[in-house]
């Protein structure tokens, strides 16, 4: 064999450009590669813990069929089904251990218990990798019991390498008739390297969450160099061991026609207290179709006072509309990243708004919507002050743009900002009889950018992959980074 | 100009402009750790033969203005990541497949990242898509596995989820 193809560092470098599936062939080629695959295989993917149970699914119909299923599952004493299932573990690759997904989903024929079974079956079995996990992923939570069994679980292996951990509430989420209420979480020690914790609770799901509570307090108590928590659903945590925390993210969702939010501001607010000495980064995201502005009225919290080392300020939203709460956002001379979504169709000072907010930005991500209209004033209301940052990076992506009017003046606005920019126009429908024309003046202001990407989306526009090869040359030769590849047609819907 | 003489491993010497071969990490901790200020000043480099030595070289001199990599594309995965060849890069790794992992080899001794890159894109292309026999007949690689572990490890790979 060539020396390269032996020495570890090159072979990781090599599997590193693989893609999932050419990366678990090459752990067939010989050990070594095995060794190095592995390694990274494990890094990169979840070890489906429910899978490695062993159920053997032609098995499992024939004993479903005969009956004999509930026999086996009468009769199994804890002791002896831990056994099964642990060795099923312990035989797998300790590399590929490093994440561990453990699904509470419902599995067709495998009976609740056993989902909770998995906890008392690695407990006994799997002391010595305590030290091998980075990361759990609790996928999907129905019931507390899984909740406590997961607890127990950390709590054997006592101190652990566990720096992430991931938990999702199911929608299916209910809570028992015959819950034992009394029923203790247990106490977790000192989870010393875990420092990312995240929770994701379903919007339809408040009334349920309180059980969970108690749940998610533990975890972050036990971890006390926690850095980063990331929250979606209306959960507040205590987060006064929590010194260290530099990066919160809070996600709520709020949709009309659903109930009123219970988003509380003040209790929010209270929370930043609590970490703001540590606090450098704040995410703020909001999933719905309104504006944030109806629905909250604080002020005086995102503050140089208030957050004094924040650096970093995202304020996301899904869909269309704008995420820059104004009645929220608060002069911030530490600020350095700023990441928003905001709609062209918005009318107003967005630009010279944001830069007097923040005037010492250095990085920004801007999401922009379109829904079509004579947008050009409101593009050099918006994009225009921005030049006046003294930006070392900048990613916009631009929504839907249908005039390529709007196209061309984005990216003439943009060329005169400072430092790398990108611009990605996704899901464009522009007519290419009036696209062409104004190709030269793209060219001319698109030479400075890093990149400009023009990308479709089939659903919309009459896909014609010609025209996409049509124009390819003249970009090629034209000098600006700049790839069509898609989002032009002849005509659009 | 400074100038700093290499030494293949055949003993044949070159000259090369130290600012050509500043994307070497190995070579430039070396300059400073030796403090070359005499042009005769030799480097001995036991890893890397004359004709690797040359190739090294064109591709450090073609890419000597190029601008310190920064990992810019930090949205995506690296693994999604397709960093497109230039023309010049193509052209230039055209070689046998024994001469292309001696330059592998010796992009990872001089720890020249940009040259290890490139190699290492050109055997991950060769690997896509390739089945593990494929893969072993095109390398010469001897399978050392059983079929009982080859078995435990096609279960386990099944067991693996993208994150």
């Amino acid at each position: 064999m060539m020396e390269a193809l032996t020495n570890p560092v090159i072979l990781e470098h090599i599997f590193s450009k693989l893609s999932l599936s050419d990366l678990k062939t090459s752990r067939l080629v010989c050990r070594e590669w095995d060794d190095v695959a592995a390694s990274l295989l494990g890094r990169s993917t979840f070890l489906n813990v429910n899978k490695v149970f062993p159920f053997d699914p032609a098995n499992l119909y024939e004993m479903v069929r005969n009956g004999s299923i509930h026999e086996m599952f009468r009769n199994a004493s804890i002791n002896e089904m831990p056994r099964n299932a642990g060795n099923a573990i312990t035989s797998v690759n300790d590399k590929l251990k490093q994440c561990l997904l453990i699904s509470d989903h419902r599995q067709s024929l495998i009976p609740t218990d056993n989902r909770f079974n998995i906890f008392t079956q690695m407990m006994t079995q799997t002391q010595d990798i305590s030290q091998v996990i980075r990361e759990i992923k609790l996928f999907f939570v129905s019931q507390k019991q899984f909740a406590v069994s997961f607890l127990k679980w950390i709590a054997v292996l006592k101190i652990t390498s566990i720096q992430h951990v991931s938990i999702s509430i199911s929608e299916k989420a209910r809570i028992l008739q015959d819950e034992d209420p009394v029923q203790e979480y247990p106490k977790l020690p000192i989870q010393a390297n875990l420092t990312s914790i995240k929770f994701t609770c379903p919007d339809a799901k408040q009334e349920i969450l309180p059980v969970y509570e108690t749940f998610f307090q533990i975890l972050i108590d036990s971890a006390p160099n926690l850095t980063s928590l990331d929250i979606t659903g209306i959960f507040y945590p205590n987060l006064e061991r929590s010194k260290k925390l530099e990066v919160l993210e809070f996600r709520f969702h709020h949709w009309s026609h659903s109930a009123p939010t219970k988003l509380d501001l003040t209790i929010l607010a209270n929370i930043l207290a609590q970490v703001k000495d540590s606090l450098t980064e704040l995410k703020f995201g909001y999933i719905g179709n309104e504006n944030i502005d109806l629905l909250v009225r604080i002020r005086n919290f995102l503050d140089e006072t208030h957050l004094p080392k924040l650096k970093n300020l995202t304020f996301s939203k899904s869909g269309y509309g704008n995420s820059i709460y104004s009645n929220l956002w608060q002069r911030h001379r530490g600020v350095q990243y700023v990441n928003v979504t905001w709609s062209l169709n918005s009318p107003g000072e967005f630009g010279k708004t944001v830069v007097q907010l923040f005037p010492a930005v250095k990085k920004f991500d801007f999401t922009l919507w379109s829904c079509g209209g004579n947008l050009i004033q409101n593009i050099n209301n918006i994009l225009e002050p921005l030049a006046m940052w003294d930006l070392k990076e900048a990613n916009v992506v631009v929504h839907r743009v249908e005039e390529s009017s709007v196209l061309v003046e984005i990216v003439k606005n943009m060329e005169n900002w400072k430092g790398i920019k990108r611009v990605h126009f996704v899901d464009a429908e522009i007519k290419y009889d009036d696209f062409s024309p104004r190709i030269p003046d793209l060219i001319r202001y698109g030479k400075g950018f890093k990149s400009i990407k023009i990308s479709g989306n089939e659903n919309y526009v009459f896909m014609d992959p010609g025209l996409v090869e049509l124009m390819r040359p003249t970009f090629e030769a034209s000098g600006a980074p700049i790839h069509v590849t898609g989002g032009v047609a002849r005509r659009c819907t | 100009m400074p100038f700093v003489n290499l030494e293949s491993s055949d003993g044949d010497l070159v000259k090369v402009d130290v600012d050509v071969i500043k994307c070497s990490v190995t070579i430039n901790a070396l300059i400073e750790h030796l403090g070359l200020e005499d042009d005769n000043e030799v480097v001995p480099l036991q890893n890397v033969g004359t004709e690797t030595l040359h190739k090294v070289l064109a591709w450090a001199k073609h890419h000597k203005d190029d601008l310190p990599s920064v990992d810019d594309d930090e949205d995506d995965p690296p693994r999604e990541r397709r960093t497109d060849i230039t023309t010049w890069d193509a052209n230039f790794i055209k070689m046998e497949q024994i001469q292309l992992f001696d330059l592998i080899l010796a992009a990872n001794y001089l720890d020249i990242s940009g040259l290890l890159d490139l190699g290492c894109k050109i055997v991950a292309d060769m690997i896509k898509g390739k089945t593990a026999d494929e893969i072993r007949t095109m390398f010469n690689i001897v399978n050392d596995l059983t079929p009982q572990e080859q078995e435990q490890i096609r279960k386990e790979n099944e067991w693996c989820e993208e994150k």
